[in-house]
């Protein structure tokens, strides 16, 4: 009998499978039963299995998957510190993903199929999450992506989502098989891939030069996952549909790995540097591309790639607990937006036009958009502790990290002021819908947000750091204490920025118009379009025939041919045997004279 | 004495549908169930083996050896020729003929999976490209001209450089030891300098590949895999391979001093060229053939590379990709039923009439491309780690390679699937070719999850190999 925590998985997996036989069937009531009652057991299991722990971490064997020559990936889940906290979300985020789909898609043909791929992401995120062998971790990563893949096409009549749902799966797996070199690299180095050998054994059986290599396979995956540039375009694809609200969970398996494998990034001298390096990009490119959007959906995907560029500078800053911390209110800050923008925007909402969100929904965005870097008075949270962490482990980034974060709340706050602008509601706005339906999921980001974020959002590195230390058996260095006087500028700069976009968009209605470029979001899937997509699909070209085959079939022309022409040498008239007879004694005679 | 009824089953099947004509499907049916459930009851026995005198002054004998893995194999591809026969496509013309020819060429395969010794191994593959050839040349479409004698020379090219390396192999072990021999197991004990080893393994892996179909003696398989009756093609396409695909795992172990670099080279570069000429292709069956052609590649570096790790990821590897690319085939084979054809070009949005369809083949399609949980992935990763050791830029190649797939599939699925539903209705599948569907996807599914108590059964049989 395994412990309660293993079983969290399985409600999701149970909740995709029943689902599942109910697509195409008209049952609305049942799905939500199931899609929502599958998430909320598999949290009270989180819940309960926390109130059970003891402290020190758990292994449980399930099954041995396979035991082959020295590969033995055997499934077997973890719970420590580490895995409670990125679980604890997931179930949590999971719930309120089912709940904003039962209010806005109950009345779709489709919503049997939504929740069973839902259902399906959060049981694979939730492997992911638990799983004490990378091979386990991996195959839960991967499901992940296709479940996203399937949610992002979710909408197959239009050729459009299908493009795009090729595009993110195709981003993912080029980046995963990053991962996947990283697997092979381990596995003959230290002989496993189980998560807790690998994290004792990586500082004594890796070579400095083995664990960047490593680190670099593993930092591709974590660029593809938490939708790092230049790989950020996967996201961008996949933010326009349904599943866009389950992105951000996707994104926290990127900081989770590296933490799991953070030994191994210890153990090179640049592996932590480049984390930073690709972070500090991330975080400023993604917050100025997200200040020069206009469509809300848009916004929220580049919003994504900076704030988890934010969290990949704290890791690589050596501000693990602090970032790891940071990412799971971050995860629940942009989940809670971007329900509130779905509820608040269909037709989709783009921000030049005079769209007033109802209320709460308004609310809620403003509460995520505060929650996400923690904006005191509100929320300080461990976004403060990040910043206090890169301070005094890498004093290089704070100034990207501070003016990074700047731009991000600057920019959400121009989008809430917006939201909450005081206008005549449009006509045809979400009155046709049925009214049940609308005042469920007009409160449902609220009651998220409230729920979720407030909680999360104040949660500082100290109830979990002692929890996170406890992980590894092999030392490890403890993440720095926050230096007080970098929390309190962190904060006023936030209090600055947020304060100037309510200033300038909230009260004043500013029509200030950020230059094109941002707008395009650096033009980097302009780019990606012209540099790869185009010359790849030229290169491979349409109706291509075999040359291999049109090689073999020449040289079985040539010896066709060259019997053809002995048959006319040998068998022919007199004059052609005596020609050839003749050629050939010149030809013995020339070369028995020349030697 | 399995082995014997085996094929016997299979051949005297052969000749009762060749007799029968008009019920000729349920004779090769009837044939395919005996030796199926035969093999596969073997799965769980020891090994066991029978031997009878053949030409003594060689040491060449009719030796037959059931072992649990080659009964897993036979088993297998028993059960990939009764898809033919479910199918029900037998051409009206001849279809005791047909019955008879497919029935033969499966049983070359598990004659040649069952032989114990190298010259009847040989007899059994050069046995099998007559009844191969013949079907192409009957029931091969429009160009079954040219694909049937492509097929006949690749394959026959082959089969004369194994036999040259098969000969010389002997004489080198008859010098060494004094005794003739063309037992595998004996065999395998010969020492070879590094030069002939690697001589020898090229001609041998040249011979393979042209039977598995492996780049660059891939040329026949998709032409004939185009123009046949969807069963056949689905025989074809997934079984004929496997005997060649096996007997690299098998004698590669002799040649443990051949340098390998120049083979594993090609390997890769076959992954790449079947993946990059598959994305361009219209017709659904070339699109599978050619990705059949890139797995061959995977198969070549796990039996090249030979690891304990590689050799049971390419059984592992073989068992599910069989089964996902005959389920593959199958969908395919239900859309051209429905649709007349399986030109890309003029499907599209078949997902709107028939979405149990479109699951099994969404579902197939990442089988085929390796998604973790499914037992094509756990094949290919056993291949790819066991063989990291010995050739670290193959794999890294190699894994890169096999992302084409993932393209190729993407964009069938994109291509047939997805997209505006076509005015006309198309039926959806009914409940005997749900059933079918459901069977295959199970059977990849488990293997995914849990492929180890399969493992377990046939661990035996490994164990008699020497490790390098």
């Amino acid at each position: 009998m395994p412990s309660p925590f293993a079983w969290t998985p399985l409600f999701p997996l149970i909740g995709a499978l029943l689902s599942s036989a109910l697509v195409g069937r008209s049952s609305p009531r049942v799905v939500t039963m199931i899609g929502l009652g599958t998430s909320l057991l598999s949290l009270g299991t989180v819940i309960a299995a926390v109130a059970a722990w003891d402290g020190s971490p758990i292994r449980e064997d399930v099954w041995v998957w396979l035991d082959v020559g020295g590969v033995a990936p055997i499934v077997a889940f973890r719970w420590d510190g580490l895995s409670i906290w990125t679980t604890g979300i997931a179930a949590a985020l999971g719930v309120a993903v089912q709940v904003h789909a039962a209010g806005s898609l109950a009345r779709d043909a489709a919503y049997a199929r939504f929740v069973t791929l839902t259902s399906l992401l959060l049981a694979a995120v939730l492997v992911l999450f638990l799983a004490d062998n990378l091979l386990v971790l991996f195959v839960g990563w991967e499901i992940a992506s296709l479940a996203a893949y399937l949610l992002t096409g979710f909408w197959w009549q239009d050729h459009a989502n299908g493009v795009a749902a090729r595009k993110g799966f195709v981003v993912a797996r080029l980046a995963d098989v990053g991962l996947l070199l990283a697997m092979f690299l381990l596995l003959d180095r230290t002989g496993t891939l189980d998560l807790g050998t690998i994290a004792a054994q990586a500082p004594v059986s890796l070579t400095s030069r083995t664990a960047g290599a490593i680190a670099i396979g593993v930092l591709l995956a974590v660029m593809g996952r938490s939708a790092q540039m230049p790989l950020h375009t996967g996201l961008l694809a996949a933010a326009t549909g349904p599943g866009a609200a389950l992105q951000p969970l996707l994104a926290l398996a990127g900081p989770y790995l590296i933490v799991r494998l953070y030994p191994v990034f210890l153990s090179s001298p640049m592996a932590l540097d480049l984390v930073a390096a690709v972070g500090a990009l991330s975080l400023l490119m993604g917050a100025l591309a997200a200040l020069g959007q206009t469509d809300l959906r848009r916004l929220l995907a580049f919003a994504t790639t900076a704030a988890f560029g934010f969290v990949l500078v704290g890791l690589g800053s050596g501000a693990w607990a602090a970032s790891i911390a940071a990412a799971g209110s971050i995860a629940a800050a942009l989940t809670v937006a971007v329900v509130a923008a779905e509820v608040g925007s269909a037709p989709p909402m783009t921000l030049s036009e005079r769209l007033r969100a109802p209320v709460p929904v308004a609310a809620a965005f403003g509460i995520a958009a505060l929650a996400l870097f923690g904006v005191p008075p509100l929320l300080p949270g461990a976004a403060g502790d990040v910043a206090g962490g890169v301070a005094a482990g890498a004093p290089v980034w704070l100034a990207p990290v501070v003016v990074g974060a700047m731009i991000l709340t600057f920019a959400l706050v121009r989008a809430l002021a917006r939201l909450a602008s005081p206008s005549e509601p449009l006509p045809g706005d979400r009155t046709s819908a049925p009214a049940g339906t609308v005042i469920m999921s007009r409160w449902t980001p609220l009651v998220a947000a409230i729920l979720l974020l407030l909680p999360l959002g104040a949660a500082r590195v100290s109830p979990i750091a002692p929890r996170l230390g406890a992980l590894f058996e092999a030392p490890f260095p403890p993440s720095e204490p926050a230096p007080g006087l970098v929390r309190l500028a962190f904060a006023v700069a936030l209090i600055g920025a947020a304060g100037l976009g309510w200033a300038m968009f909230g009260l004043r209605r500013a029509s200030w118009a950020p230059p094109a470029l941002l707008a395009r979001g650096f033009a980097f899937e302009e780019a990606e379009d012209e540099a790869v997509v185009r010359p790849a699909l030229f290169l491979l070209g349409e109706d291509r025939q075999d040359a291999v085959v049109i090689a073999g079939d020449g040289v079985g022309t040539a010896i066709r041919a060259g019997g053809r022409l002995l048959t006319r040498l040998l068998a022919g008239d007199a004059r052609w045997i005596a020609a050839s007879a003749v050629v050939v004694a010149t030809i013995v005679v020339a070369i028995a004279e020349l030697r | 004495m399995i082995g014997i009824l085996v094929l016997a089953s299979l051949l005297l099947a052969a000749a009762g549908a060749l007799a029968r004509g008009a019920s000729a499907r349920i004779t090769t049916g009837v044939g395919l169930v005996i030796s199926a459930s035969l093999a596969g009851a073997a799965v769980a026995q020891p090994a066991t083996g029978v031997v009878a005198p053949w030409i003594p002054a060689f040491g060449a004998s009719f030796s037959l050896m059931v072992t649990p893995l080659s009964a897993a194999l036979c088993a297998v591809v028993s059960a990939i020729g009764l898809l033919a026969v479910i199918l029900e496509d037998f051409p009206a013309d001849r279809p005791g003929a047909y019955g008879a020819l497919l029935l033969a060429a499966i049983a070359s395969v598990e004659g040649a999976l069952l032989s114990q010794d190298l010259l009847l191994l040989l007899c059994c593959f050069e046995a099998g490209i007559l009844p191969a050839w013949a079907l192409v040349a009957i029931w091969g479409g429009a160009d079954r001209e040219p694909a049937a004698n492509r097929l006949f020379v690749l394959q026959h090219v082959g089969t004369a450089a194994l036999l040259v390396a098969a000969v010389a192999l002997v004489v080198v072990h008859h010098r060494q030891s004094g005794e003739w021999t063309f037992d595998l197991d004996a065999l395998r004990s010969t020492m070879l300098v590094p030069s002939f080893a690697t001589a020898l393994l090229a001609a041998l892996v040249a011979g393979f590949a042209a039977r598995m179909p492996a780049f660059p003696l891939h040329g026949w398989l998709a032409d004939a895999a185009a123009g046949l009756p969807a069963g056949a093609a689905i025989v074809v396409v997934g079984a004929l391979g496997v005997a060649g695909s096996w007997t690299i795992v098998r004698v590669a172990p002799v040649l443990a001093a051949a340098h390998t670099g120049v083979l594993l080279a090609v390997a890769t570069a076959g992954v790449f060229y079947a993946g990059f000429l598959a994305f361009s292709q219209n017709e659904l069956r070339r699109v599978i053939a050619l990705l059949a052609v890139a797995r061959g590649g995977l198969v070549l570096l796990g039996g090249v590379a030979w690891t304990e790790t590689s050799v049971r990821g390419v059984f592992l590897s073989l068992l599910a990709h069989a089964a996902s690319i005959a389920g593959l085939l199958v969908v395919t084979a239900m859309i051209e039923r429905r649709m007349g054809t399986s030109d890309l070009d003029r499907l599209g949005g078949l997902w709107g009439h028939a979405p149990r369809l479109t699951f099994a083949g969404i579902f197939f399609a990442l089988a085929v491309l390796g998604l973790p949980g499914l037992g094509t992935f756990a094949g290919e990763f056993l291949v790819l780690a066991g063989a990291w050791s010995r050739a670290p830029s193959s794999v890294a190649l190699t894994s890169l390679g096999l992302l084409g797939a993932t393209l190729v599939l993407l964009g069938v699925v994109h291509r047939a699937w997805l997209g505006r539903p076509g005015e006309e209705e198309v039926p959806d599948v009914d409940g005997r070719e749900s059933a079918l569907l459901f069977v295959l996807m199970a059977a990849v599914l488990l293997l995914g999850v849990d492929p180890q108590p399969l493992l377990d059964l046939v661990e035996p049989s490994f164990g008699a190999w020497s490790v390098r």
